[in-house]
């Protein structure tokens, strides 16, 4: 009986800590399974000749097999966003295109825009994305990290 | 007895334009890489400045000026000299000027022989020219051609100004008349400066 | 019974770590941005070259190695009587190169132009200088000479107002002067009209000499 109890206890336990983590909240999503990790992505110039205007958008494209761990919230009915977050590289605007279930879209540093809508209902989602990546070379300083995550709203 | 001296301002301006060619077309350069850069590009640049002179003799343009002698009766043949009168500066001178950029000039004098009253002369060697600016001496009058003044160039330039005063040597007695004129009774003088 | 509750405890204990683990977020991803072909500088005086038509067009920069003339012939009239005398030019370029605008008004303007591509990447990148060498003198084959200070020029364009970036000045004999800018990733250009000082009286002759204009980035 003494054990029946105590099996009863870390259930209820883990019952408890399960409740916990299915909040409504975002989290943060892991994409460590990306790849390839840590690409270079050669820009070149929109314009090779500027403008009397002046026009500096240097532009490239990158194709990323995103590899998330949706796990946790496997079975749970949530919304996706690739986060964009302000920083150094001079990043006027990232877009992407999908071969799978996300949405195309873009983003310029600050923003975050929602990629998928709906049931989580396998462990890790892979996505193909074809990045589009615009900077401003004038203040593009030789080799500069862009970087992005996902986050996961839940309910 | 008054002697008529007529100097007549001649300029001989030689004018040599010269061709200016070298056709051709421009520059564009272009250069890339990751470090310093420069691009170069070339301009021709052309100043063709022709030959000219110009002589003056009194007074600009077409104006012949006259300077007259008028001697004294008391004074025919003593030996004083009499100044003139007239020419554009007054009291018998003249402006003269040479401007040429093609090396030294030559200065010459003409007439057309001695000063006649119609019957009797008066050689023009009596007629005497001082100038004010050693550098543009005048050339000493003759009954014909004078010899060659040389104006020395500097640089290629000759620029010189001076006044020329005349003077009657009244070394002689001579007939009483009126010699020489208005482009008569040989009384006119041409100056011709030239360059080669 | 005791030893499979303990089995399953720690099963569970397992579980619970990696799911906070995943919720307490890791994971950015990462690219690395580098720019292809960074920087470019172009530079026109005169006719220029841009093969397969204006940019616009689709054309492409190019070399043109052949030199323009600005020239003069002063009237003997004229000669050193202190009126500048305004120079014109064999060149053929009216239109920029970027899109044929009828920017320079031929024969008397030379077109002076550019255009300058560059990263952040070094210190002063800002801007391109324009420098043009210039010789003493321009000298004739008698061995004469004219001052290159005795030529000067304007600068203006058709439909522009305000500053140039080449803007007018004179040359500085013997010298390299600073002749305009071009700011980082910026086509600009100008029209230089030319003239001779005529100050005074040069022995006759025919007076050449070779200014070279550079353009460079640090």
């Amino acid at each position: 009986m003494a054990s029946v109890h105590a099996t009863l206890v870390l259930a209820s336990s883990l019952t408890v800590g399960l409740a916990a983590v299915a909040d409504a909240a975002t989290y943060r999503v892991d994409d460590s399974g990306s790849l390839p990790q840590g690409p270079t992505a050669e820009l070149q110039w929109r314009e090779p000749v500027p403008s009397r205007r002046g026009d500096d958008t240097l532009e490239g494209t990158l194709v990323v097999l995103m590899r998330l761990n949706v796990g946790p919230w496997l079975n749970r009915v949530g919304r996706l966003y690739l986060v964009l977050p302000e920083q150094a590289a001079p990043l006027v605007r990232l877009s992407w295109r999908a071969q799978g279930r996300f949405l195309p879209g873009q983003a310029v540093p600050g923003q975050r825009v929602l990629v998928y809508e709906g049931p989580v209902s396998t462990p890790w989602i892979e996505e193909r994305l074809e990045l589009g990546i615009e900077a401003s070379g004038s203040r593009l300083e030789g080799m500069q990290p862009l970087t992005f995550h996902f986050e996961i709203d839940v309910d | 007895m008054s002697k008529t001296l007529l100097p007549k301002m001649g300029a001989a301006a030689l004018v040599a334009v010269l061709a200016a060619p070298l056709g051709a077309y421009a520059e564009s350069n272009l250069a890339t890489g990751n470090g310093a850069l420069s691009a170069n590009a070339n301009v021709d640049f052309q100043i063709t400045i022709p030959k000219f002179l110009s002589l003056r003799v009194g007074t600009v343009g077409a104006t012949i000026d006259m300077v007259s002698f008028n001697v004294p009766a008391a004074n025919v043949g003593n030996g004083t000299p009499v100044a003139g009168t007239g020419g554009n500066v007054g009291g018998g001178a003249v402006s003269a000027a040479v401007l040429g950029n093609s090396g030294n000039v030559s200065l010459q004098a003409t007439t057309g022989g001695a000063i006649s009253d119609g019957t009797d002369t008066i050689a023009w060697s009596q007629i005497t020219t001082a100038t004010s600016n050693p550098s543009l001496a005048a050339p000493v009058l003759a009954n014909g051609a004078s010899g060659i003044v040389t104006v020395n160039a500097v640089s290629g330039v000759v620029n010189q100004s001076a006044t020329w005063t005349y003077s009657y040597t009244n070394s002689a007695v001579v007939p009483a008349g009126t010699y020489g004129g208005v482009n008569v009774n040989n009384g006119r003088v041409t100056y011709t400066a030239s360059v080669p | 019974m005791k030893a499979s509750s303990q089995t399953d405890s720690r099963i569970l204990l397992g579980t619970i770590a990696v799911l906070l683990a995943c919720a307490s977020g890791a994971g950015a991803y990462t690219v690395n941005l580098t720019p292809k072909n960074p920087r470019t500088i172009y530079l026109q005086v005169g006719v220029g070259t841009f093969t397969g038509g204006n940019y616009q067009q689709g054309g492409s920069p190019a070399t043109n190695p052949l030199v323009n003339l600005v020239s003069v012939t002063v009237p003997a009239a004229q000669v050193g009587n202190g009126t500048a005398q305004t120079m014109t030019t064999n060149s053929t370029a009216s239109q920029s190169l970027y899109d044929s605008f009828a920017f320079c008004n031929l024969p008397n303007q030379l077109y002076v132009g550019g255009f300058y591509r560059s990263t952040n990447g070094s210190a002063g990148s800002a801007t391109a200088t324009l420098v043009a060498n210039v010789p003493a003198s321009l000298v004739s084959a008698g061995g004469r000479t004219i001052p290159f200070s005795q030529i000067s020029w304007t600068s203006s364009g058709n439909g522009d107002a305000g500053g140039q970036p080449f803007p007018g000045g004179t040359f500085v004999a013997g010298g390299t002067q600073t002749i305009g800018t071009i700011n980082r990733n910026e086509w600009a250009e100008s029209c230089h009209t030319f003239s001779y000082s005529n100050a005074a009286v040069a022995p006759a002759g025919t007076y050449t000499g070779r200014v070279t204009y550079t353009l460079s980035a640090p």
